[in-house]
């Protein structure tokens, strides 16, 4: 067994909810039923509890359930959304725009996208993280069809211009896609106000379970995609496979509980990373990375000068953290998200990125403070250049 | 990718042997440094050679990752007691074996083999002027 430190990395994913895992029990045991079965019971139980869920992502966005499309997560969300929007419409343009700090998920696809003869803008960021809507505006063309902008950035948290950003596309017959991974119950979406075409989601971010995700697909007007999974016609043919009734009704179940809670539960949350800034901030030459006002409250990213992040890494033995996204911990190549944000490479490489989530205490946070601030200060004093400036 | 370190190579992160500085001006101290902040890694070390030529005492500090901090503690540690021309004669692999360290992170082993060199090198100036 390895030890158990403490969790601050609820960006990178977050236990189950204890009330998902009961509701997902009897879907793995007597209800094992396929949605699909329309001529026995079985199936008729296993669709109902399909469609319940579905509501309920729906709800928690403010969108019509047949706008949901169940995939295996945002991962696949932005795949589908993001191919399957730019094949669709490539004989009307071969534009896409999106930011340089967005996840992997979307870059790596854009890239594939290029690969495919299409041509991709990526935007850079303000200091603080943020897109500017002049310049996206801007960088809009006549033959652009497609643009990308996540909600909330998984490293350091920010919160983009979203409602006007989409406004921005609607007015210019761009299809906007949303990935929504970090943002889903941490922040208010309401796809009935904000023109959004397509929204990723991920269950595993917000107290479900891994391996589950949904597409938001636009309805009115109707926005329409290429499927890349083929094989049965499931969810109205854009995306073939046998439901996975235990992971959607977690979903489901998840989003719901998100919807009711998120109103008590951000507050707390938010005077705990407020907590936690405070008891770091009081070392010298300490950087937070990212909007402090337009930020999810959960995320607080940290780049401590003089100190390597490696060390910082290996040194924190009792708090499980990430460095940059958890892709890339422990590589030696600075964060491409700090490195947009114009951080020298040492700042880059040193960012921490604490996220806190459902079941953080102020006890918690109380002792990562003082486990970083012991370690920083042994590090610091075991340091040639530290010396050398204080 | 997960980083795996050596049971040695976290005693010496951990618990750092002979951190600290000599006095820079001694006739006796030789100091090197080698690395830059910019490419992740400056070890400092440090020896005092005695009337016999051995080293007497050491001392580092280093800014960079566990391979580093592992090697400056590491060298300062074996470089105790030995003489001047058998410490001139260490290169790299030692240090890297000690510690297992892995082939991305073998360049810092390196650079302990440098701040050995300059260490050496600035006692042996240093004599040159004095005699």
């Amino acid at each position: 067994m390895y030890p158990r430190p403490i969790y601050l990395d609820y960006a990178a994913t977050t236990p189950i909810d204890s009330r998902v895992v009961d509701a997902m029990l009897p879907w793995l045991t007597e209800r094992f039923g396929n949605p699909a079965s329309s001529s026995h019971s079985y199936g008729w139980e296993a669709e109902d509890a399909v469609e319940n869920a579905r509501e309920e992502v729906a709800r928690l966005i403010q969108a019509d359930p047949r706008e949901i499309v169940w995939t295996s997560g945002a991962t696949e969300s932005n795949n589908l959304a993001l191919k399957g929007a730019a094949q669709f419409h490539a004989d009307r343009g071969r534009h896409i725009v999106t930011m340089c700090t967005e996840h992997k998920a979307v870059l790596d696809t854009c890239q594939e996208l290029e690969r495919q003869g299409f041509d991709v803008t990526y935007l850079p960021v303000s200091p603080s993280g943020l897109l500017d809507p002049a310049a996206f505006s801007e960088a809009l063309r006549p033959d652009t069809i497609l643009a990308s902008v996540m909600a909330v950035n998984n490293e350091i948290g920010v919160i983009q211009d979203i409602p006007t950003l989409a406004q921005i596309c609607h007015e210019r017959g761009v299809i906007f896609h949303v990935d929504a991974a970090q943002a889903t119950g941490k922040m208010e979406i309401d796809l009935s106000s904000w023109p959004v075409d397509l929204l990723s989601m991920s269950a595993h971010k917000t107290y479900g379970p891994k391996g589950v995700g949904a597409l938001y697909v636009r309805r009115k007007p109707r926005v329409r995609l290429v499927a890349q999974i083929h094989g049965g016609g499931h969810e109205k043919g854009y995306r073939s496979g046998t439901l996975a009734t235990h992971q959607i009704v977690g979903m489901g179940e998840a989003f719901r509980l998100a919807r009711l809670e998120m109103a008590e539960e951000l507050p707390r949350i938010q005077a705990l990373r407020e907590r936690l800034w405070a008891g770091l901030s009081t070392l010298d030459q300490v950087w937070s990375n990212g909007d402090m006002q337009r930020r999810v409250p959960h995320n607080l990213n940290v780049s401590f000068a003089h100190v390597d992040g490696e060390s910082l890494l290996a040194g924190l033995r009792g708090v499980a953290v990430s460095s940059g996204s958890a892709c890339t911990s422990a590589s030696q190549e600075p964060s491409y998200v700090m490195k947009a944000l114009g951080r020298s490479d040492e700042l880059a490489r040193s960012a921490i990125r604490f996220s806190l989530g459902r079941q953080t205490t102020a006890a918690e946070v109380d002792a990562a403070i003082l486990e970083v601030r012991t370690l920083v200060e042994r590090l610091r004093n075991l340091s040639p250049l530290w010396e050398a400036e204080s | 990718m997960r980083m795996v370190y050596s049971e040695t190579l976290i005693d010496h992160f951990e618990r750092p042997r002979h951190v600290g500085q000599l006095d820079d001006a001694a006739s006796d101290v030789g100091t090197g440094v080698a690395g830059t902040r910019e490419t992740g890694g400056v070890l400092r070390l440090q020896l005092r050679v005695d009337e016999a030529g051995r080293i007497a005492d050491t001392r580092f500090k280093a800014y960079g990752p566990p391979a580093l901090i592992a090697a400056g503690s590491w060298l300062a540690d074996m470089l105790r007691g030995q003489d001047l021309a058998q410490a001139a004669a260490i290169q790299h692999q030692p240090v890297a074996a000690a510690l297992a360290l892995p082939p991305a992170r073998l360049h810092f082993a390196m650079l302990a083999e440098d701040a050995l060199r300059a260490a050496i090198q600035d006692y042996k100036d240093k004599q040159k002027v004095y005699a």
